[in-house]
């Protein structure tokens, strides 16, 4: 059942990138295939059909195609804004576990007052000033998610610099940029990239949320919120419900129950070599 | 050994209250410097917007000059800063472009019933996530059916948006009251997370040794897991308070409007909608300020916890 559902998911997820990146082809070559497209031959609300298998919306768009396209859009979003939380939050813990203790303790406030600051009060005040620019919620979103990235990386570069091989290579006179460039941040992606699909899930979810009410994505882009509020307003409409949180919970469960786990093989209690890592293959400190 | 009146004991206690003083002040700060990276840019397009009449090119730079300086945006960062923070201490946290009220007021005015609705949340996710925890760790592993049937209850609901929810049940707005609605919603968007929590927690103690040997001895299962493994749960359900909060705003500014329940997620609703940013700010502030609060109060209780040597710090 499980493989089932994850395959239908990956089928899915694979489908939608694909029609977003070739969409101008594809509204080319099946015209039925735009997500904008009305359909005037039929009165609008189509319940499904053969010819319009998930029904249509109040506008007589297609629900099937829209979905699709939304799925697209909100995905590249959250994976760019998960991507971008990433970096920030693996640049901020490695900077963080190489200062003093006392500026540590300062950092961390505020890495706490970054995770405190609510975003979507936020997003609103910057809608009010970039009314539908996605770019600016994107940075956002990505510029207040990485607190609790940013303290775990912390903690495991903590444990990686206290080990004898970051503590033979400082002895040697090899800079601490370096040895976080060359050895810290390859130790740490693999950690990073445990946090990625949790930050999918959030971003997909919020941008979702101000979809709702028509605030992210500017009409008339598809997005994954849009059908229920149609359904608020039409609730015989019952295919603007079923079909929306079917594709939407499935894609967040999905991102929720994807493999995460790091490495079981972590490098913290290695000695002045690093073979226990095998992406990196043995490694001595005045290699670095 | 340190006993509990001396001088160490009192700065640990005495730090949670400072992180708290400093994080507050830190959090304005961060809130102020954003809405002055967001606002430099388009702030003429909202001072017109706010102006009430369109400004002919003539007199177009007097009226923005004016505006600005009755707005006091044509002052130095430095003096924006020390007079943002001046209305914090009063109270006051400028005024609604959108109302003229001072935007304190208006908060204090629509926070009655935004703290009854996140008190009475906050409740049921206790209760309900707990209960529904307990009860997965007490039906077994997910290979039976009623604890696989409530393990996917569960992952259902931790997947399932506040704002489908509410769109699901926004027909019953008629014939039952928008908050008890609105409490549904919010327990059903957070409390999932509580009972996968509380279920892993149990699960996990009940494997070890003291555990078992209650087992052994003939305790049953129910009162073991109600009497003895229920406790070590307190420091996952107090490390989540303040997540609770986070998901509650995050809920609460969707739904409020949804519902047209007066509380602060309308007023942020509306502040948008009529072009008020420093009702945004200060509504922004409240949220983040009760979010430091809660983790502070976690951070107590952990201290206590540990203290006394009852449960664990996770």
């Amino acid at each position: 059942m499980r493989m089932l559902f994850r395959s239908l998911w990956g089928t899915w997820i694979g489908v939608a990138l694909l029609v977003v990146c070739f969409k101008t082809p594809l509204s080319l070559w099946m015209p039925h295939f735009i997500p904008e497209l009305i359909d005037n031959s039929l009165p609008p609300l189509q319940s499904p059909s053969l010819l319009h298998i998930w029904g249509t919306d109040e506008l007589g768009r297609d629900v099937l195609v829209r979905l699709l396209y939304g799925t697209g859009y909100s995905l590249i979003f959250s994976v760019g804004v998960a991507f971008i939380t990433c970096l920030i939050g693996l640049g901020v813990g490695v900077a963080l576990s190489f200062t003093s203790r006392t500026l540590k303790a300062f950092l961390n406030s505020g890495t706490d007052v970054i995770s405190a600051l609510p975003f979507l009060p936020l997003a609103l005040i910057a809608l009010s000033f970039f009314p539908s620019q996605i770019t600016v919620l994107g940075l956002l979103k990505a510029c207040l998610g990485w607190g609790s990235l940013a303290q775990v990386i912390r903690m495991e570069s903590d444990i990686l610099i206290r080990g004898a091989m970051v503590q033979s290579a400082l002895s040697q006179g090899i800079t601490r940029f370096r040895i976080a460039l060359k050895y810290l941040i390859p130790h740490l992606i693999p950690l990073a990239m445990s946090f990625f699909p949790l930050l999918v899930f959030s971003s997909l979810l919020t941008i979702a949320s101000l979809d709702y009410f028509g605030l992210a994505f500017p009409i008339p882009v598809p997005n994954l919120a849009e059908m229920f509020r149609q359904y608020q307003e039409h609730p015989e409409a019952w295919w603007l419900f079923v079909f929306p949180i079917l594709i939407l919970s499935g894609l967040l469960w999905g991102f929720q129950n994807i493999d995460r786990r790091p490495p079981n093989r972590y490098p913290f209690n290695h000695g002045t070599t690093d073979s226990d890592y095998p992406r990196l293959g043995p490694m001595r400190a005045g290699q670095l | 050994m340190i006993g509990d009146g001396s001088p160490k004991r009192k700065i640990d206690r005495a730090i949670p209250f400072l992180r708290l003083g400093t994080g507050c002040l830190l959090l304005a700060t961060c809130l102020f410097f954003i809405f002055q990276s967001l606002a430099s840019d388009s702030l003429n397009v909202l001072i017109e917007k706010q102006s009430g009449f369109s400004l002919t090119p003539q007199v177009q730079e007097s009226q923005r000059s004016a505006l600005r300086s009755r707005l006091g945006l044509n002052q130095s960062l430095g003096k924006q800063l020390g007079s943002f923070y001046h209305q914090l201490v009063t109270g006051q946290m400028g005024v609604s472009l959108w109302t003229g009220q001072s935007v304190g007021k208006l908060i204090v005015k629509q926070a009655g019933i935004t703290s009854l609705l996140a008190l009475g949340s906050l409740l049921f996710f206790i209760l309900v996530g707990t209960v529904w925890g307990f009860l997965q760790a007490l039906l077994g592993p997910s290979s039976s059916a009623p604890g696989f049937f409530l393990k996917s209850l569960n992952t259902l609901f931790l997947c399932f948006p506040g704002f489908a929810l509410a769109s699901a049940l926004f027909r019953f707005t008629h014939s039952i009251s928008p908050e008890f609605l609105a409490l549904i919603i919010y327990t059903a968007v957070t409390s999932p997370t509580l009972a996968s929590l509380v279920r892993d927690r149990l699960l996990e103690e009940e494997s070890k040794t003291y555990a078992q040997a209650a087992k052994a001895r003939g305790l049953s299962r129910f009162l073991l897991l109600r009497k003895h493994l229920l406790a070590p749960c307190v420091p996952t359900l107090l490390s989540l308070i303040p997540w609770w909060w986070s998901a509650y705003v995050g809920t609460s500014i969707v739904i409020e409007p949804l519902f047209r329940i007066s509380g602060l997620g309308l007023l942020a609703f509306e502040a948008f909608r009529n072009q008020d940013p420093n009702v945004l700010l200060g509504i922004s502030l409240c949220f983040g300020w009760v979010r430091l609060l809660l983790g502070s109060i976690r951070d107590l209780f952990f201290l206590r916890f540990s203290s006394s040597g009852r449960g664990t710090v996770s």
